[in-house]
């Protein structure tokens, strides 16, 4: 550049002349020439600059140029003169073209345009008049008449296709325009078109940084321009402007204009990989980076950043950039925050009980320095206090409160009421306060945020925010997403409180089950014990009697099938409250099911049905299973076999080793399974009763649905193959019998299922 | 030399049928219907089985906090780990479990103590009658 600057335009021109008239260099040197005037000055001072060479070199005088406006199609005054002026020409601020005037018509035409005598100028036909009009609105003598013009040449001056100016080149002697000085005086045009034309650029891209900056300082988000330079292949990233958001983030003095200047390379922290590929790529565009950037005193701050670009340079460069960024900080703080309540969402759920679940809230709550607080519980009628549990100095001698009615204008009792949170920026001033409940805890702020679950507000979570200044004082968004989050929590609590009361509801339940069932199997088995011990007794005084052990037999049967009964009533109101656990033994499955064959001997006597278990059950090996649960599938089964069979049929258990697991079917020949029921058995209370209706068929339609879920808690499959004489309208209560299959799938050890 | 069965039981009818037929095999048979009086009878006699439910009173031996329905399992745990002093009867008896309590918790704990079975209530006559024989060889 300073090469550049010790040469004058003149020195250029008189260089191109004196030496060879390269085209090639007089472009390189006037371009750069212009540029180089345009940055240290305005365009004035190119135009004169360009006006004085012109005097020199085409050795005019005087010199008239001006600017035009290629966009409004208009000529600009006041020109720039150069050379002797006999009178000054009265241009005032107020003037304007009419759009008729000579030099308009020359510009345009957009043809420069020769003149070697003043007869010449006065026949064109673009000169309408002697008179000129549009000198201040006063008729005034033409230019060239007042200052004795002999020659003259109009050059328009044209860069790119567009007129940037009009320069007349007068002369007051006799002036031949030979092809030769034509030619000069055109590429002098050309040359002086296109620096006006750079400097008019420059100008203009000077005037939009500063409608730029103006712009970026109104922006709310701190926003940064870079410039951005090649220097040996390194990108070199320096901030241009940073708007007062930008330095407040960095903590960095606006007035002072701080960070103008800074490598932004070196505030961003992070792995800029991401960056620099977008900008090597020439995109350098990026949306929502999540980046660190690192702050006056060297903390680094999360931020995310969009960029967009500014400008390029003629090699498609991007040399500046705006970045907008957003300033993370309080988004990872409540994020933070999220993540401790997950956590104790997740531990309040798995809570064993209310205990454990006061200390999960309380110990996350503590986590995110909300270290008082103090749950409440109100009983149904949300009028009284019926447990409350505290944390934090002070908090604690409050708590144990039971069965406490609410003063129906307490603070609590309105949110309890309501069902929204209330934030209580100073306890003193709030009508609603038990002062000396806040005065005895110590609390100046708190927010209490109602309990609610399945639309019921059962209790209210109270926490104290007099220690929490953060909140109190500081930025607003961060109060209200704090806040937020702490709702979601109460909810959270609300759902695990709940849980908890009704696990322990049914955990009371539960036990109060398997004792009515305790209850009720203690007498059946003392019946058929009692009986067994007539039985012998009888036997012994009287000898053998088939009858005394029919009835035995039948009273045994009656025992066990009230206990089938009230088993599956039992399992069945218990199922849907927890998953029951396998006790899985390694047994043989054929003997399980022979002993709940055993149970059905006299049963299936009555009716001439035999049972007949098959070789290749017994053969099957032994297999890991829940001893109690498998009872209760087979027993089922046959039960129904039993029920469902025709009379004088048989009854076929066989089983198959499938290699990982086995097969166990159950075959009767009986009234079948139509096929619309045949999912639905599964479900629960669906029976065939109906089918055979010359007897009646006993049952709760629970058997098959316990079988099932058996199965499926073994990891195994039960289905059913069968047909019904609804499917045969000829055999219809022929009372030939169809087959029906239940098939029970056993995985042999479920837990390597 | 005739082998003995110790029943223990809260209800005795629940189980005095099956004594006769015991007996009537040349089997000694006592009963307890709590574990104070289960532990006098250990004390007393070496038996080749218990037969007991889980569910009885747990008597003052056994110390305080011993719910019911644990009063078997924490009996036989004792007897196990010989914490009884004064005991004649082997801790490795045999045992037979005949009980209508289903909670598999509760059962689970009594399976862990070396058991020979559960039998569940109702149970029929013979079947208990069998077992019986059969974990004692006659």
């Amino acid at each position: 550049m300073s090469e550049i600057e010790k040469t004058s335009a003149r020195g250029v021109i008189e260089e191109i002349i004196n030496e060879t008239q390269s085209y090639n260099s007089l472009l390189d040197h006037f371009s750069a020439l212009g540029e180089q005037i345009a940055s240290s000055s305005g365009i004035k001072e190119i135009l004169e600059q360009i006006a004085r060479s012109a005097s020199e070199v085409l050795r005019a005088d005087p010199i008239v140029l001006f600017q035009y406006d290629h966009d409004n199609s208009k000529l600009i005054a006041p020109p720039i003169y150069t050379g002797v002026l006999f009178e000054k020409e009265d241009y005032e601020k107020t003037f304007s073209f009419t759009g008729n005037t000579f030099a308009e018509k020359i510009v345009a035409g957009g043809q420069s345009l020769y003149f070697e005598t003043a007869e010449e100028i006065d026949k064109h036909p673009f000169m309408t008049s002697e008179k000129s009009e549009n000198v201040a609105g006063r008729p005034q003598i033409r230019f060239h008449i007042r200052e004795h013009i002999k020659s003259m040449a109009a050059l328009v001056l044209i860069a790119r296709g567009e007129a940037v100016g009009l320069m007349f080149l007068n002369y007051r002697r006799h002036q031949p325009f030979t092809d030769s000085v034509k030619k000069l005086m055109k590429t002098f045009a050309s040359y002086a078109a296109i620096a006006i034309k750079n400097s008019r650029l420059f100008q203009q891209s000077r005037k939009n940084e500063a409608f730029q900056k103006r712009i970026i300082d109104k922006i709310p988000d701190p926003v940064f321009v870079t410039r951005n330079k090649k220097v040996e292949d390194k990108l070199v990233w320096r901030i241009d402007v940073a708007n007062e958001a930008a330095h407040k983030l960095l903590g960095y003095d606006y007035k002072l204009k701080e960070l103008e200047e800074q490598d932004a390379r070196e505030l961003l922290v992070v792995e800029l990989s991401k960056l620099t590929a977008a900008f090597k790529e020439g995109r350098g565009e990026v949306s929502n980076c999540e980046v660190a950037i690192l702050n006056k005193i060297g903390e680094s701050l999360p931020i995310s950043i969009s960029t967009a670009i500014l400008e390029r340079d003629e090699s498609r460069h991007i040399t500046r950039t705006i970045c907008i960024a957003k300033d993370l900080t309080t988004a990872k703080k409540l994020e933070k925050q999220l993540e401790h309540l997950n956590q104790a969402t997740f531990r309040l759920l798995n809570a064993e009980n209310i205990e454990d679940a006061y200390d999960a809230i309380f110990e996350n709550l503590a986590q995110i320095r909300f270290d008082k607080g103090m749950i409440s519980l109100v009983d149904e009628t949300a009028r009284t206090i019926v447990g409350q549990r505290a944390t934090g100095r002070n908090w604690r001698e409050l708590q144990n409160k039971t069965n406490v009615p609410m003063a129906s204008n307490d603070i609590l009792a309105r949110v309890v009421k309501s069902g929204k949170a209330e934030f209580v920026e100073d306890c003193e001033k709030n009508p609603y306060c038990d002062l000396d409940m806040v005065r005895g805890a110590g609390i100046k702020s708190q927010y209490i945020i109602p309990l609610i679950t399945q639309e019921r507000v059962i209790g209210t979570l109270q926490i104290d925010l007099s220690e929490r200044q953060d909140l109190l004082k500081g930025d607003k968004y961060y109060r209200n997403e704090s806040l937020k989050i702490l709702s979601v929590f109460a909810n959270q609590v609300a759902i695990a409180i709940e849980a908890n009361r009704r696990n322990t509801r049914i955990e009371k339940l539960e036990t109060t089950m398997a004792d009515m069932g305790h209850e009720f199997r203690s007498p059946l088995h003392n019946l058929s014990t009692q009986l067994g011990g007539l039985k012998y007794y009888l036997e012994k005084k009287y000898g053998d009697d088939e009858r005394v052990r029919q009835v035995a037999r039948i009273v045994q049967e009656e025992a066990f099938r009230a206990d089938r009964q009230m088993r599956n009533a039992l399992f069945s109101a218990s199922e849907s409250l927890e998953q029951r656990g396998l006790n899985l033994e390694e047994a043989l499955i054929s003997e399980t099911i022979n002993s709940c064959a055993e149970r059905f001997r006299e049963t299936a006597q009555k009716r001439g049905i035999s049972i007949v278990i098959y070789d290749n059950l017994k053969k099957l090996p032994p297999i890991h299973f829940d001893k109690t649960q498998m009872e209760q599938v087979f027993t089922n089964l046959i039960d129904n076999a039993i029920k469902y069979s025709y009379a004088k049929e048989s009854i076929e258990i066989r089983g198959e080793d499938h290699g990982r697991q086995v097969a166990i079917s159950i075959k009767d020949n009986g009234v079948g399974i139509p096929e619309r029921l045949q999912e639905k058995i599964f479900e629960g209370f669906t029976r065939s009763d109906k089918l055979d209706p010359t007897r009646f068929i006993p049952g709760t339609g629970l058997g098959l649905k316990i079988a099932k879920k058996c199965v499926v808690n073994h990891k195994g499959k039960i289905f059913v193959h069968s047909k019904s004489y609804y499917s045969d309208p000829k055999k219809v209560l022929n009372y030939e019998g169809y087959a029906t299959t239940f098939v029970v799938m056993l995985p042999k050890n479920p837990k390597e299922q | 030399m005739s082998k003995r069965v110790l029943f223990v039981d809260d209800e005795d009818w629940s189980v005095t049928p099956y004594f006769e037929t015991l007996q009537d095999r040349n089997i000694e048979i006592d009963f307890a219907e709590d574990s104070d009086q289960a532990i006098d009878f250990l004390r007393k006699k070496e038996y080749d089985l218990i037969v007991m439910d889980i569910m009885f009173a747990p008597g003052k031996t056994m110390g305080d906090n011993v719910q019911p329905r644990r009063a078997g399992s924490t009996l036989l745990s004792k007897i196990r780990k010989n914490e009884i002093p004064g005991l004649k009867t082997k801790t490795d008896v045999p045992v037979l479990v005949l009980t209508a309590v289903t909670n598999g918790l509760v059962l689970d704990s009594i399976r862990d103590l070396h058991v020979r079975e559960i039998c569940r209530k109702p149970a029929a006559f013979d079947e208990v009658i069998d077992k019986i024989f059969s974990v004692l060889g006659t």
